[in-house]
């Protein structure tokens, strides 16, 4: 556990002592104002009363690990398809240690993660049989309905979404083993073993959907999940393993979660402030208590005084490309 | 069984218009239950920490659970139709508030011929101009009836905006196409972003009438209904698909429920989800049998009266479920409209510009930050010599940009040809597509620099259009797929048709105008409206299939959505509507709900059979 991880565990079970203490006591304020005996207090609503923290309360949707994921430590990834999958989004988003992409963002550490949770579903998730299965020409295959199977035409299939039977960790399994096949097709060695140019070739015979040999995974939808877990890992909050020292969101020019922004920022061209991660933004308990109507609100306030005096401490700096201290 | 104490009202779902309903009904004495598929939350402590752009915006964290519960889509009654598998088109949320948590807050007042549309283009245009087999209908309530309705919740909730029409008066600023307003909203507008700025500028250049997006998000702090002087908005840039940390977001939790809950006359149970309406030997509803999903557990709430107040496809959904006794199709379902009348919305992004060099602040702000033109929306334009009827808003300026989906979906540095997609042998792969992005390819070195110059340079200018329902698109029972609970799933067949088309390439057009006269460095253009597909998000405005009216013959309620062939059911929502506008629903089925609530008080007998009038 590296010691920024150490802080936040130690940050967020504090975070939700506090809750709980809050909570508690307002419950406590509200019987302890009556003026009539406590019989004749109404109890308050079981729903002003549920106390579960909000990460549980969707638990299709798993919260931000407790300690961020370790580059290097593989949990569902062998080290071949750890390097394959580095290799790939460090093509599709290109770095070095002076000007960090997927690989010094720590990229396949956030997928890794990302895989190891329920086998890829972090989002709510219908798995239901029967699947699809698609056909070319009139009619499906003759005796095709012997199978709990829907039978979808080529040309309409795209239209429908997500609806294989493979979870995100099987496609990755396939979808690497293929990438592999085709390089060694096309090269004679795996994709990791071939220089920058050679690798992307590869991925673009992906995109224009000319690289033979992918199966169920085609290789244009491979490209697509790579492509899109390559933003993800460069965007998302640093707590998912990705994103590592904020290095995406200072390529782009995005300062991370804030509380709020003036009018003044919102119509100013160029606002830059320092990012800092969701762990990082101030604590925050204005506005109504649901249990005890308190109101503070805060337009109109300067948030860069208020953060200067709430938020002195700089964002975390990971040294670009070197694992994270502590390891 | 557990069977529990007789209500006078039961509603499902706990959200927008079931907290109107509570706050109105509780307050004139009734006793209320409402039962909730999702949990409790409330701003303080759920909203206090949630600035987490992949669990709330990604990965739809406060939506339906889809393991429990999904529907079908097919474009049409001859294809095949396959189940949700995650989210796309659209986002009904689950927990106490319902979708008026996560909300985009924009509020509107339809216009007045939206209210008398069939009348309207037979008067216009004649017979000829509807396109065949569109299915269009007056509503049962005209604008000047639902006025007084549409004020009180302006006023109650607390609505950001410029009056464009106060009692027949154009005001400067406003939206001179509305209809008459008695009072001009409570608030002045949320303060406009630098796209919409521009936006503005040109389309005033250009002889239009933009104006700012009437909100239900405050500009400033606001006294509502409940008392409570609320914050005004910190523009944070998290607001779509997040509960609002300060309550600056109107929803049912900041004002009504809590109202509601005051009285000691109102109950939400969580987590339970309704199964079906249950039906007396006389035909009317005797209450609701439901599920408590942490138990599993089955219970019975015995009603007076039932509320169908969850999202538009639930509250069809249960009525085709609630089938035995004098409704063997399900109850509404006697003349077999339950379903019809389906339809959605035209919500594109038809022209993207790249202005090099400049930043617009595009994640600060919110949907409220923006400024829009109906000089092409309803029949505000004269359609004799268009191919089309209906309109579009056309809008610009909206912010909480995330960048986990924007920058998969930027406009490319070398514009990509238009191959030929490879065709698709397989059924797509898990996470394949992106329901928030599209399809972007651009990667390498080109991506990288075409984010780093660019991501925060770009803005689009978007159309919220109609599109009419047909008779070839509807909802019914799916009979393959099956929730968590044994019950099928609903169906939906829609695609869009011709008349979506053309309005479509109409309206795509102003888009690309006004955006080439702000004079992009690059920009990109979509021309043509591309085939409907379920896993792109559009928006949550799904309409129909319990619509009203004023005659039992075509239509499922009367105008406070009274169930005609069974008086102690009500729906709320945008089922109700005959067909849908190119506005965001919310703001009229807040007024349809007060409108609602004041005939059930007005007329409400213990086990009534009688049809409100």
């Amino acid at each position: 556990m590296t010691k920024q991880a150490r802080l936040i565990s130690r940050r967020e079970a504090l975070k939700k002592v506090g809750m709980l203490a809050a909570a508690t006591s307002a419950l406590s304020v509200a019987s302890g104002c009556s003026p009539q005996s406590s019989q004749a207090t109404p109890e308050l609503p079981a729903v002003l009363r549920d106390l579960t923290p909000i990460e549980l309360k969707y638990p299709a949707v798993p919260p931000a690990p407790q300690t961020i994921p370790e580059p290097g430590r593989l949990r569902v990834f062998s080290v071949q398809e750890a390097r394959t999958v580095e290799a790939l989004t460090a093509r599709i988003m290109p770095g070095s240690p002076d000007d960090p992409g997927a690989r010094e963002a720590g990229v396949v550490a956030y997928i890794d993660h990302l895989l190891a949770t329920n086998e890829g579903f972090a989002e709510p998730t219908y798995r239901q049989a029967p699947f699809a299965q698609v056909y070319t020409g009139a009619t499906p295959p003759s005796g095709a309905d012997a199978y709990d199977v829907i039978w979808v035409p080529a040309e309409l299939i795209g239209r429908y979404g997500f609806q294989s039977i493979l979870t995100l960790r099987e496609v990755y399994r396939m979808g690497l083993e293929a990438v592999d096949r085709y390089a060694n097709t096309r090269f004679n060695r795996d994709l990791v073993d071939l220089n920058e140019q050679e690798q992307d070739s590869i991925l673009t015979d992906m995109v224009d959907g000319k690289a033979t040999g992918f199966r169920q995974v085609s290789a244009t939808q491979f490209f697509q999940v790579l492509r899109r877990h390559t933003a993800e890992g460069m965007f998302c909050d640093p707590a998912y393993g990705g994103n590592r020292g904020m290095v995406g969101w200072n390529l782009i020019g995005f300062p991370g979660p804030q509380r709020a922004w003036t009018v003044q920022d919102l119509q100013t061209e160029g606002q830059r402030r320092q990012p800092q991660t969701h762990e990082q933004m101030p604590p925050f308990n204005p506005g109504q208590d649901a249990r005890d109507g308190v109101v503070m609100p805060l337009s109109g306030s300067d948030p860069h005084t208020w953060e200067d005096a709430h938020h002195p401490a700089p964002p975390t700096q990971v040294t670009l490309g070197q694992p994270a201290e502590g390891e | 069984m557990a069977v529990h104490k007789r209500v006078d009202i039961v509603t499902v779902g706990a959200g927008w218009t079931a907290g109107i309903l509570a706050q109105q009904l509780t307050d004139a004495g009734m006793q209320m239950v409402s039962l909730e598929q999702g949990p409790a939350r409330w701003a303080t402590p759920d909203f206090a920490h949630n600035h987490d752009g992949l669990r709330y915006t990604v990965r739809t964290a406060m939506m339906i659970d889809l393991a429990e519960q999904s529907w079908t889509w097919r474009p049409n009654p001859r294809a095949p139709a396959l189940p949700l598998r995650h989210y796309g088109s659209f986002h009904p949320g689950q927990g106490i508030g319902g979708a008026g948590i996560h909300w985009a807050a924009q509020h509107w007042r339809f216009a007045p011929t939206d209210f008398r549309y069939r009348s309207h283009h037979l008067e216009r245009y004649g017979a000829g101009k509807i396109p065949a087999g569109a299915l269009i209908q007056d509503w049962p309530i005209t604008y000047d009836q639902l006025e007084p309705y549409y004020d009180r919740v302006d006023y109650d909730i607390g609505v950001s905006g410029q009056a464009g029409n106060l009692r027949g008066q154009i005001q400067p600023g406003g939206n001179p196409f509305e209809g008459p307003r008695a009072r001009p909203y409570p608030l002045p507008p949320l303060a406009r972003s630098i796209p919409a700025d521009m936006f503005a500028q040109t389309t005033a250049e250009m002889g239009y009438h933009p104006f700012p997006q009437p909100t239900a998000i405050l500009s400033q702090a606001y006294t509502d209904i409940s008392g409570r002087t609320r914050a005004g908005c910190l523009y944070c840039g998290y607001c779509v698909r997040y509960g609002c940390e300060v309550d600056a977001k109107a929803s049912a939790n900041v004002s009504h429920i809590p109202m509601a809950l005051r009285t000691g006359r109102y109950d939400i149970r969580t987590n339970c989800r309704v199964t079906r309406v249950n039906i007396g030997a006389d035909g009317l509803a005797t209450g609701v049998t439901y599920i408590d999903r942490a138990t599993g557990e089955e219970h019975e709430q015995p009603a007076d009266i039932v509320i169908l107040s969850a999202y538009t496809l639930e509250n069809v959904r249960l009525l085709l479920l609630s089938r035995g006794g004098r409704h063997a199709n399900g109850i509404g379902n006697d003349r077999g409209l339950v379903g019809k009348h389906y339809t959605y919305q035209l919500l594109k992004n038809p022209a993207n510009g790249v202005f090099e060099g400049r930043r617009f602040n595009t994640y600060m702000g919110n949907a409220g930050t923006v400024q829009l033109i109906h000089d092409f929306n309803s029949d505000n334009f004269d359609h004799t010599n268009l191919d089309f009827i209906g309109g579009a808003s056309i809008e610009c300026g909206s912010g909480a940009r995330e960048p986990l989906t924007s920058t998969l979906s930027m406009p490319p540095l070398e514009p990509l040809g238009d191959e030929e997609e490879p065709q698709q042998l397989y059924p797509t792969i898990a996470h394949a597509v992106s329901s928030l992005s599209g399809d972007g390819t651009e990667w390498g070195q080109a991506w990288k620099d075409n984010l780093r110059r660019n991501w925060d340079s770009t803005f689009s200018i978007g159309i919220q259009g109609e599109s009419l329902p047909y008779d070839d698109q509807f909802l019914d029972l799916d009979p393959t797929y099956r929730d968590r609970y044994g019950l099928p799933l609903l169906r939906v067949t829609y695609d869009f048709h011709d008349n979506d088309r053309k309005l479509y390439r109409y309206m795509a057009a102003r888009c690309n105008e006004i955006m080439q006269r702000m004079n992009p460095t690059r920009k990109s253009y979509t021309e043509e409206l591309d085939d409907y597909k379920i896993y792109e998000y559009q928006s949550t405005h799904c309409t129909g299939g319990a619509i009203m009216g004023s005659d039992p013959g075509v239509s499922v309620t009367n105008q406070y959505g009274q169930v005609w062939d069974t008086p102690n059911v009500f729906v709320t929502g945008a089922a109700l509507y005959p067909q849908n506008p190119g506005f965001n629903p919310t703001g009229t089925l807040l007024a349809l709900a007060y409108h609602t609530a004041d005939a059930i008080k007005r007329s409400y007998v213990r086990n009534s059979e009688r049809i409100i009038d």
